[in-house]
């Protein structure tokens, strides 16, 4: 009894000590940490407070092309900011296909279409996006970003408490991570209309990384669920 | 009360000119009254009065045939169509109507005939719209006028109850539930052009219920935008806004220097203080701007212009300074800057911040709108958009970007269901060529090469058949196919059915 005693307290304390350290970390006076979940609980396990907290950078990294790191970011990005936010999408190359959005569910209205036509503007776009206090979310196609601009993103997120996605290639995984988590994503067969990826922290602020999930979107309403060997939740046929 | 739905009133007069004429002189009722313009077979008439009918003359009709009909002892009158003073006789009796709306416009068109007015929320003030409209009518008849008079829920529905329903002296006021007395009305009662009503009776397209009936997606390649745009007008799920007929007031201000000057602290105090004082202007009488014009004057006679286009009306000067400082941090005036003029376009009342008890704007959004007032201003408006679906089944063409900043335009109204995953997250903007060999001719892909890199394909969905109409200038037939590599990445394919060339159009991001 003693000992059960002891042990809670001691968890109580390192609990306690964890978020003293991340609030160092963050250099934020914020107090309560507000955190939201991506719509699927396989998903949230990677991030360190179980969902992805306000005022935080999230790297999605993908393992090729086609790597359905962007896919994940947006359907990620849209279910946090489902409610009442905005979307806005920074595409400098113009790729992003707006009717397949609407067919992941937003309503076009709440998404901006941002479309800067070099590094500079890309990086100026996303910085007033993240410090502006206006219920947005903010997914940006960023390829190189130096050290300077990605501590800069990160103070302009902490300052307004808004989200960052960025989506980035494989390369970025050689540079300094200023996020709070950093997922490597990859494609996974599934042989099913429904796709699957694969999804591993490869950093994450607080938290051992290596953590890997597999996942699959349901083609019919765009949950997430975990991929299960034994039984696959989407039907072959659907 | 219902303080969503918006009540428009239409008061039409027919034959305004005809009207116009005999309102001041009545004594013409009893002439054949011939209204003439020059048309391609010499004068022809164009409008005449209830005697001019009852003897056979009709519109259209030139003036020597139509002197034809008319009887020995008849007094002739021919006087010829003068727009001008139709279109500001009208507009007299549109400031003599302000009495019953805050909101009177001319209709737009080259030859108006009707009033619009916005009486929202105003009807109790005469009792209830039955005696608006009977007030209204009263005043009119005193001025010896005969119009028809309809309030609906839209400018489009008023417009076309007022033209095809109501009667002199039968005013016809329907809301939102009496939608079943439309579906018999003309194409007419739409608005349209005339070669789209000519298209639509070809077909045999008579009645509105006709139109209603066909698949939204084939019109408007058939018939263009005007034809959805009209009917959204009429039924009222596109707002149409009533332009008032009184100019609204220009604020502008040009300030000439003695000398020229050049240093930026100097050009910046000089083009805010202009700003500072255009908008408390604006600010004293609550109107907002959506552009804001400068032009410096330079010392050798050049001029070098900006502009700031807003996406929500502002009276705030400390925002739009913000703006302008934007816009000029690129901006190199090689000359001496001797003179301003600057000038606030697209003004309006503002949106009152409270409209009512529960609906409030809040910071968040007032934010997020300086936020995109920002973007727009350094990186140009067309490349902050909103995206608009369309009917269109050709993936290039089913997507309209709009930037932000342009107010005016509305959504199509356009659902369109696309399953999950039918369409790929990353749509290339030009189609890759590529390689592919398939198991059995014109059957599915099995391997792909693309910029000599091998895809081997474990599962392939597909054909989808995209192809569009053979009257688009583009003609598109495509079999599209979604796959699945070996890798697991995701791909969208097609054949193009002319040439039977493949091509990669897109992936999951």
């Amino acid at each position: 009894m003693v000992a059960s005693k002891n042990t809670t307290t001691s968890e109580n304390v390192v609990a306690d000590l964890q978020q003293r350290i991340r609030t160092l970390e963050r250099g934020a006076t914020r107090s309560e940490l507000q955190v939201e979940s991506t719509g699927s609980s396989a998903l949230d396990s990677l991030f360190p407070v179980h969902g992805i907290r306000h005022g935080s950078l999230v790297e999605w990294i993908g393992e090729q092309d086609g790597s359905g790191a962007g896919t994940l970011a947006l359907l990620t990005a849209w279910h946090i900011c489902k409610q009442a936010g905005r979307l806005i999408v920074v595409d400098a190359e113009r790729h992003v296909s707006a009717q397949s959005l609407a067919s992941l569910g937003c309503d076009l209205s709440r998404v901006v279409f941002v479309r800067p036509q070099n590094q500079q503007e890309v990086m100026w776009a996303c910085e007033e996006s993240l410090r502006c206090s206006g219920g947005q979310v903010l997914w940006a196609d960023i390829e190189n970003l130096s050290d300077t601009s990605f501590r800069r993103l990160q103070l302009a997120c902490e300052s307004s408490g808004r989200i960052g996605f960025l989506v980035r290639p494989k390369s970025a995984l050689r540079q300094p991570a200023w996020a709070d988590a950093r997922l490597l994503v990859g494609p996974r067969v599934t042989g099913a209309e429904s796709p699957g990826f694969r999804a591993r922290t490869v950093y994450c602020r607080g938290e051992t990384t290596g953590k890997e999930i597999e996942i699959v979107i349901d083609r019919r309403d765009g949950t997430i669920h975990e991929f299960s060997k034994s039984s696959n939740p989407v039907p072959v046929v659907s | 009360m219902n303080f969503q739905s918006h009540r428009i009133l239409c008061l039409w007069f027919p034959d305004w000119p005809v009207q116009r004429l005999l309102s001041s002189t009545p004594e013409l009722r009893t002439r054949v009254l011939l209204l003439v313009e020059n048309g391609r077979r010499g004068q022809q008439v164009t409008y005449c009065n209830r005697l001019a009918r009852s003897r056979g003359i009709l519109a259209g009709m030139p003036v020597a045939e139509a002197r034809s009909f008319v009887r020995p002892t008849d007094q002739v009158v021919i006087q010829t169509v003068c727009r001008d003073e139709d279109r500001q006789a009208l507009e007299q009796l549109a400031v003599a109507t302000e009495e019953f709306s805050p909101c009177v416009g001319v209709e737009d068109d080259i030859a108006p005939e009707c009033l619009l007015m916005d009486v929202t929320g105003v009807a109790h003030c005469f009792g209830s719209e039955m005696q608006l409209v009977a007030r209204m009518e009263q005043v009119q008849v005193s001025k010896n006028l005969e119009p028809r008079i309809a309030i609906c829920n839209s400018v489009g529905s008023a417009w076309a109850v007022a033209h095809f329903l109501a009667q002199h002296k039968r005013p016809v006021v329907l809301d939102a539930d009496s939608f079943d007395l439309f579906q018999d009305l003309p194409i007419e009662a739409l608005r349209l052009e005339e070669s789209t009503r000519r298209k639509l009776h070809r077909l045999g397209i008579k009645q509105f219920c006709q139109l209603t009936e066909l698949d939204r997606s084939t019109l408007v390649p058939r018939f263009g935008n005007e034809l959805l745009v009209r009917m959204d007008q009429f039924t009222g799920a596109r707002p149409e806004t009533i332009t008032p007929f009184r100019p609204t007031p220009r604020f502008a201000l040009k300030h000439d220097l003695e000398h020229g000057i050049t240093h930026p602290v100097a050009l910046e105090q000089l083009w805010s203080s202009t700003l500072r004082r255009i908008v408390s202007e604006l600010a004293a009488r609550q109107i907002g701007t959506g552009q804001i014009h400068c032009q410096f004057v330079l010392q050798h006679k050049g001029k070098r212009e900006v502009t700031v286009r807003l996406c929500r009306r502002v009276a705030d000067a400390e925002h739009i300074a913000d703006l302008l400082r934007l816009k000029l941090e690129h901006f190199k005036i090689s000359e001496p800057v001797i003179g301003i003029r600057m000038e606030a376009l697209d003004v309006a009342p503002l949106q009152q911040s409270q409209r009512n008890m529960f609906e409030c704007v809040s910071d968040e959004d007032r934010n997020f709108s300086m936020l995109l007032n920002r973007l727009s201003t350094r990186l140009g408006s067309e490349n902050v958009v909103n995206a608009q679906l369309f009917p269109d089944p050709v993936p290039e063409r089913a997507i309209q970007y709009v930037p932000v900043t342009n107010r005016s335009a509305t959504p199509p109204c356009i659902t369109e269901v696309i399953h999950l995953f039918d369409r790929p997250t990353c749509l290339f903007p030009e189609p890759r060529p590529v390689e592919v060999v398939a198991v059995v001719p014109n059957g599915p892909p099995a391997v792909m090469f693309w910029d000599r890199i091998r895809f081997d394909i474990s599962s392939c969905w597909g054909p989808e058949r995209i192809e569009s109409g053979w009257w688009r200038s583009r003609f598109v037939r495509r079999d599209y196919y979604r796959i699945e590599t070996t890798m697991g990445q995701r791909f969208w394919l097609y054949r193009q059915l002319q040439d039977q060339r493949w091509f990669w159009h897109g992936e999951v991001l």
